[in-house]
């Protein structure tokens, strides 16, 4: 079972979210900060793009570990390294889902608010 | 158990390049300044992104009567400075094969490069400083901090290569071994922040 | 693990006695880098500062008893209530997991004789105990710190606080934050490198889990802070610009490196807690816990979504909502993982054998507590709700029961349950359940009417309140509340003490403990363990073949590493045997390096910046010094 396919199933959503929080949220305080009047930052564009790279990484962060999983079944209390691939493919498969939320409802939610204003 | 070296016992440079090569995982002095590098680069990190929030913050960036930094010569300095890691790596790789000889040979090299590096620079950091002042704007706040965080890594680092070049004269053991490639680990994060820095310096440039 | 070790057992044990024998008398603990005895050092320093913090505590609720006490000046109020929360985060709650808990516990569950740096463990706690003094000479000196734990500018500033109180907290936490940093960093290594042979990843306890997350979140949280306050030490001392909006800094610049920290550095707090509680669980329920890898997972999660929710301490300031709404996402799926972790505990509680035990009541209380402290962090997700109760007594409510319920409750049970671990003695149990129940109803009184007061519109750090806005009461209530509390902390504290001159002493595993730490001496020896365990699962210690074949190899001498100060280090993922390491013993290096850098922070604080340059000489010099002696040499 490839190396690849776990450490990515592991830390592909992780990563996805980290860049796309920061990137996001800078395009922000980019866009609503003196320097977007003299730039002219596309922030929902920007966003759009970051949300959509995430999720789509996280997604296939998921598959990955998915398959990894389904490929050590059995293995949870075999020897090492089996039953630690096993044990870090779980590990995978349950960030997954929660790295996607948290892109999708923050993605999502920035680009329908109102531009630079305090609700 | 079969076939597991005390290490610290390789008090010689032939035991201690064998040592090297029988471990098959990074020793914990590696892993130790690993995580000093990543400590510092969060450092780094921090104060980079200070300078682009206030950067954003700012309609004139530089504000008004200070002229946007020279590019050349703080380019081309940095390319000298990356270009030392050859020398660093090379005597990394002459210590994991116990030759001390070329080891510190290479090591005095960076070093006396490093420090050429650092004076130029120093003298560059003056010459900003009779210009504008770090006292009257974020702008003069965040550029020489910035810089003086720079600077301050390359005199560690310099430190520590002259420890290391003090410690070799007395041969090798597995435990120098180790520091060397931990000082060079540190030098490659250091020249690695020297090309974000100057990239972010000169970003009014740019 | 026989109570009478045969001769040839005795040879080997005599032998590791000998070679890892601890120095006596004062130059011993000052030059010791034996994990235990730091361990020890930082337990005893970090209650002395939480007796100070909780005098800090009991000033402030006595002021607060009725309106207009008039038993602090509103200056000295602000000192106390800033004191209290420096006091409590930085000289208390962290060094007591990570120094005490964490370098004693560590070593022991994963097997191995001592912690992967023992001089730079060494050291931090000498840097630990001089940051701590250090800010406390400034309080001595009537010159505390005064603008909040958090010490937002513009208040903090020249202009508007030019006292050198906030030099103090600024220099104090710099100082304070290179301890933390190195220690960290040896958890790190330790954890990684050192298992026993056979401690994979899925085989390590949750302890190590939980303090392996804290130490990585320490590694990239601390940064932020000691950018934050370089900054504010610039822009005081030097006259420079970061946070001052007429030269082009920006206020809220503070806010966002201080929170940066601030956040992870409360999940920082609470972890090692966690740690605790899933060792204590399934000892008292004698059952394992339910779903390992989620509570793992759940562990490192916690640190490291904790990175991304620091705005949520700034809905209020005015970002623009499509900013703030990252956080609020981040926030709220934040209490999954520790969902996770209450469900698994509950679940396995539920599902085992439960032996109420004073250690297993404090576990139960800080459940109930964190349970309403997450409830009420969920709130302040909500960004509506939380520009509402910002700043009222309603915050002060929620991290009272996350900090004190949450983190400190497992922190109390840990005493009682390695007490007798770590003195051979055994507390005595009646009073033990009595000290549980004055603390955590003491704890309910104290810290649940804030909610109340909160939403009534009682704003936090505030020295008074007037008498007609239906505050008194709950105030009143509230500072009876801290004296029950106080009572049983004190009782804590003097059932430990008598147990220890008078306690009936007990063997090995008095608990049928589930981790390695059980299978020694109790106390341990300093050598932790004769042979290196072979390790099979989790719960080392319920694994009797495992535990059995240990004992067999003492006789054979196998597997003793005899020949020095001697370790194994093992690959980071399947802790597959690597080499053995020799550990330095003995230094006075730590201790003459930490004065150095006393010096150093001193003579920065004084303005005597060539001498603060000189002194840092005289450390690269001790710094140099520490190399110049290789542990084979020692």
């Amino acid at each position: 079972m490839s190396s690849f396919r776990l450490w990515f199933g592991v830390l592909g959503a992780p990563v996805a979210w980290t860049v796309q929080h920061v990137s996001g949220f800078a395009f922000t305080i980019a866009g609503c900060g003196e320097v977007g009047t003299v730039w002219d930052v596309p922030v929902n564009l920007l966003t759009a793009i970051a949300t959509a790279a995430g999720a789509a990484t996280a997604v296939l962060a998921e598959l990955s570990a998915i398959q990894v999983f389904r490929a050590t079944r059995g293995a949870g209390e075999a020897e090492p390294p089996a039953s630690r691939i096993h044990f870090l493919s779980v590990v995978g498969l349950t960030v997954g889902p929660l790295f996607l939320a948290m892109i999708l409802m923050s993605g999502l939610s920035s680009i329908f608010l109102t531009d630079c204003v305090q609700g | 158990m079969n076939g597991v070296t005390r290490s610290s016992e390789a008090t010689s440079a032939i035991a201690a390049a064998y040592a090297e090569r029988r471990r098959r995982a990074m020793p914990s002095g590696v892993w130790g300044v690993a995580l000093l590098v990543a400590t510092e680069a969060a450092l780094f990190g921090t104060v980079l992104a200070s300078y682009y929030y206030l950067r954003f913050d700012a309609a004139r960036w530089p504000p008004a009567g200070i002229e946007p930094p020279d590019v050349a010569l703080p380019l081309a300095l940095t390319g000298a400075l990356v270009l030392t890691s050859v020398p660093v790596l090379l005597a990394t790789v002459a210590a994991r094969r116990a030759r001390v000889g070329s080891a510190w040979g290479l090591l005095l090299l960076a070093l006396l490069a490093q420090a050429g590096y650092l004076a130029v620079q120093i003298l560059l950091f003056k010459r900003d400083l009779g210009v504008f002042s770090p006292r009257d704007t974020a702008y003069g706040s965040i550029y020489f901090t910035l810089l003086g965080l720079h600077h301050l890594h390359v005199v560690v680092g310099l430190l520590l290569e002259l420890g290391l070049l003090v410690k070799l004269l007395g041969g090798l053991t597995n435990y120098r071994v180790i520091g060397v490639r931990a000082v060079a680990i540190y030098w490659y994060f250091v020249n690695f922040m020297a090309v974000l820095v100057v990239l972010t310096q000169l970003s009014p440039s740019l | 693990m026989a109570t009478v070790a045969t001769p040839a057992a005795q040879r080997h044990l005599d032998r590791l006695e000998r070679i890892w024998a601890e120095r006596e008398g004062l130059t011993g603990w000052l030059t010791t880098t034996d994990h235990k005895r730091i361990g020890l050092l930082y337990l005893f320093a970090s209650l002395a500062f939480f007796a100070a913090g909780g005098v800090e505590a009991l000033l402030i609720r006595t002021q607060l008893l009725v309106p207009n006490a008039g038993v602090l000046s509103p200056d000295a109020y602000n000192e106390v209530f800033t004191m209290h929360g420096v006091t409590m985060v930085f000289l208390f709650v962290i060094p007591i997991s990570i120094g005490a808990f964490g370098n004693y516990l560590v070593p022991l569950m994963i097997g191995a004789r001592d912690m992967a740096f023992p001089r730079m463990n060494a050291l931090s706690f000498w840097l630990f105990l001089g940051s701590g003094l250090f800010m406390y000479v400034g309080l001595f000196l009537g010159n505390g710190p005064d603008a909040g734990w958090f010490d937002y500018v513009p208040l903090a500033s020249k202009q508007f606080t030019p006292s050198s109180g906030i030099d103090f907290y600024a220099l104090g936490l710099i100082f304070n934050g290179v301890s933390t940093t190195a220690a960290s960093i040896n958890f790190i290594v330790t954890i990684f490198k050192l298992r026993a042979p056979g401690m994979s990843l899925n085989r390590m306890p949750l302890f190590c889990y939980a303090f392996l997350a804290v130490s990585f979140a320490l590694v990239f949280a601390l940064p932020p802070l000691t950018a934050a306050l370089s900054f504010l030490e610039l822009d005081r001392r030097l006259g420079f610009h970061f946070y001052d909006v007429a030269s082009g800094g920006d206020p809220l610049l503070w806010q966002h490196l201080f929170w940066i920290f601030g956040h992870p550095e409360v999940y920082i707090i609470i972890l090692p807690a966690f740690g605790i509680a899933t060792s204590i669980i399934p000892t008292f329920v004698r059952r394992k816990m339910v779903a390992f890898p989620l509570v793992a997972l759940a562990e490192i999660l916690v640190a490291f979504i904790g990175f991304g929710v620091w705005a949520h301490h700034m809905f209020a300031v005015g970002l623009a909502t499509i900013t703030t709404i990252y956080f609020a996402a981040a926030s709220l799926i934040i209490v999954i993982p520790s969902g996770i972790q209450l469900f698994a505990w509950i679940t396995t509680i539920f599902t085992g054998t439960p032996r109420f035990k004073t250690p297993l009541l404090f576990i139960l209380g800080f459940i109930v507590f964190f349970i309403m402290g997450g409830l009420t962090g969920i709130m302040f997700a909500a960004i509506p709700f939380d520009q509402q109760t910002t700043d009222t007594y309603f915050v002060v409510a929620h991290f009272h029961f996350v900090i004190f319920g949450a983190a400190v409750f497992p922190i109390l049970g840990g005493f009682y349950y390695w007490f007798p671990k770590v003195t051979g003695r055994m507390y005595h149990e009646g009073v033990g359940k009595l000290s549980f129940w004055l603390t955590f109803a003491g704890t309910a009184v104290t810290f649940f009417p804030m909610h109340i007061v909160g939403l009534l519109g009682m704003p936090r750090r505030q020295y008074t309140y007037p008498p007609d806005l239906g505050w008194s009461f709950l105030n009143f209530l509230e500072s009876i509340g801290s004296y029950v509390l106080g009572a049983g902390l004190v009782l804590i504290v003097a059932n430990l003490a008598v147990s220890l001159l008078r306690g009936e002493r007990v063997g090995n595993d008095p608990w049928g403990g589930d981790t390695l730490e059980w299978s020694a001496t109790s106390p341990p020896p300093a050598y932790n363990y004769p042979v290196i365990p072979r390790v099979t699962s989790p719960y080392a210690m319920w694994d009797r073949d495992d535990r059995q074949a240990d004992a067999r190899r003492l006789e054979r001498g196998e597997l003793t590493l005899e020949r020095g100060h001697e370790t194994p280090a093992s690959t980071v993922l399947d802790a597959e045997w690597d080499e053995i390491l020799e550990m330095p013993s003995h230094s006075w290096m730590p201790v003459l390096l930490a004065a150095a850098l006393a010096a150093v922070f001193t003579m920065l604080l004084l303005g005597h910046w060539v001498t603060a340059g000189a002194f840092s000489a005289v450390a690269a010099l001790v710094l140099f010094g520490w190399h110049m002696q290789e542990p084979q040499e020692a």
